[in-house]
């Protein structure tokens, strides 16, 4: 797949994942890299992107089953962005499965 | 590769800002820790992981700055400028006139010690006037403040409260333009993002100056990184010319003109009474604009037109794929050339949408007077309310469904 194009699908995945729950990078790592079929850099890197544009926020939490961890949460630009990349998905999506599916002759 | 070599390795690769770097590196340190709690060795997590030169090649290309690269293109073109200048001083001494007639005076002279003194006059002469351009034009080093004041090269004209801004032949810059609230001095701010290099231009109280020019040059090196210009909201009509990539968000004004080359461009919450914007070739999204009439033209390119409110709209689009989308609009006439088109969500008086080949979607349209017209391909018509709906789709493959209209004149 190409890289942009994959870079545009971590950043949306990224930012669901956060939307369901606050999480640190190496749960992210786990989760995302093998479906997605990427290397752990470009998470870490879209993370780090993503806190540099105000789309995420930063912080600590001592954890119960393990070290304390640096843990990163949606911030409300980083919602609406989930839901403009959503919807700019959405349409991509649709426009692509018209033209591959094609449309009935009236 | 144990796992301190990785660390090492990795750290002295990245070339991002500090916080960027310290924050993947522990990023990296914790994948260490929490790998190693779940039983995997750090021989082990090291062979799972991306190598560092892998790791660093995708910070550095998402996050680095290439500074260096940067500092060396800006002082080269410094370098060129300053050639210019030069060349254009030893011009207006007119030094082969003085020489000619030196060396008149000269072979007039016996002794050979008089024809090197004079010579060495002149080379001081030149050596002063190259002083006085190095002292002038390479004030704006690196980290320096740079008046441009005097150069020329590109314009800026402010009179009354219309501005215009005008950047062109230069393909490297991302220009953003903003308004500043509370801006009393009246001044027209540039800010290149590092900063590096910074540039006021004030108005007078009469809302007229601008002797201010600002060289390609220095621009160039500015739009490597991004050029930020904000204008104070004393500006009530503002144009910009561009072939660089264009981002104006957040301005309340006017008039508020624009015309890009081959690039793209970027409109977003802008509240005016005219908007009129232009593009040669590229994408184009406009967003969020509360305006009374609006025109964007552009020649191919994607295009995203999204939540507009205006009493009258007129489209021009070439090829390319077109989504509009929450458009409210008493008149609206669009002219689209061929490729993937989505009009959804509109609601208006008197709509005509002229459109190309491709593949159309319409829908969710609540329109008093609908004309739609199409040259082949296909088209999707659905939830469309009408009071009349006429137009021509014949030769074009169609579907049709729930369309609401009292009075239907649409030729199929």
């Amino acid at each position: 797949m190409d890289t942009q194009f994959k870079k545009g699908v971590v950043e949306v995945c990224v930012l669901n994942e956060l939307k369901k729950e606050d999480t640190y990078g190496y749960k992210l790592v786990k989760s995302l890299s093998l479906v997605l079929e990427i290397g752990e850099s470009t998470i870490y890197t879209m993370l780090r992107k993503l806190t540099n544009d105000g789309n995420l926020e930063v912080y600590e939490r001592e954890g119960t089953d393990g070290p304390r961890r640096k843990y990163y949460s949606l911030t409300g630009i980083g919602n609406k962005r989930l839901l403009i990349l959503i919807d700019e998905w959405e349409l991509f999506s649709t426009k692509v499965n018209n033209l591959i599916g094609g449309l009935e002759n009236e | 590769m144990s796992k301190v070599e990785f660390m090492s390795k990795l750290e002295s690769l990245l070339k991002v800002e500090k916080e960027d770097k310290d924050s993947i590196l522990e990023e990296y340190e914790s994948y260490f820790v929490e790998a190693v709690s779940d039983g995997a060795s750090e021989e082990e997590v090291v062979r799972i992981l991306e190598t560092p030169e892998e790791i660093a090649a995708t910070a550095n290309g998402d996050l680095g700055t290439n500074r260096s690269e940067d500092v060396r293109d800006y002082l080269e073109s410094q370098i060129e400028f300053a050639k210019r200048g030069i060349e254009n001083t030893v011009d207006m001494l007119d030094v082969n006139r003085i020489i000619d007639k030196t060396n008149d005076v000269i072979s007039k002279a016996v002794q050979t010690v008089q024809k090197q003194n004079i010579i060495e006059k002149i080379n001081t002469k030149i050596e002063n006037a190259v002083d006085k351009l190095k002292t002038m034009d390479f004030s704006g080093m690196v980290g320096d403040s740079v008046d441009f004041k005097g150069s020329k090269a590109e314009e800026i004209e402010v009179h009354k409260d219309t501005l215009t801004i005008n950047i062109n032949d230069d393909n490297n810059s991302f220009i953003s333009v903003s308004v500043e609230e509370g801006n009393d001095e009246n001044k027209v701010v540039f800010k290149s993002i590092p900063n590096t290099i910074k540039n006021n231009i004030t108005i007078d109280e009469n809302g007229e100056i601008i002797d201010y020019s600002i060289p390609k040059s220095s621009i160039k090196y500015a739009g490597r990184k991004k050029l930020r210009i904000t204008v104070p909201s004393v500006i009530k009509s503002l144009t910009i010319v561009t072939d660089c990539p264009l981002s104006i968000k957040n301005m309340e004004l006017t008039n508020l003109t624009t015309h890009v080359g081959n690039s793209s461009l970027n409109l977003t919450e802008i509240e005016t009474k005219n908007l009129d914007v232009n593009l040669k070739n590229g994408p184009i999204s406009v967003k969020e604009i509360d305006t009374e009439k609006i025109s964007i033209k552009s020649g191919s390119g994607p295009v995203i037109i999204r939540e507009i409110n205006s009493k009258n709209i007129i489209l021009d689009l070439g090829h390319g794929s077109i989504s509009i989308k929450e458009v409210q609009s008493n008149d609206l006439l669009a002219t689209i050339g061929s490729g993937l088109v989505t009009i959804q969500e509109i609601i208006g008086k008197n709509h005509i949408y002229n459109l190309g080949a491709g593949a159309k979607t319409i829908k969710d349209l609540d329109i008093r007077n609908l004309t739609v017209t199409s040259q082949g391909g296909l088209i999707t018509m659905k939830n469309i309310d009408a009071e009349v709906l006429d137009g021509d789709i014949s030769g074009t493959l169609k579907t049709l469904s729930n369309i609401d209209a009292k009075t239907i004149n649409l030729k199929k």
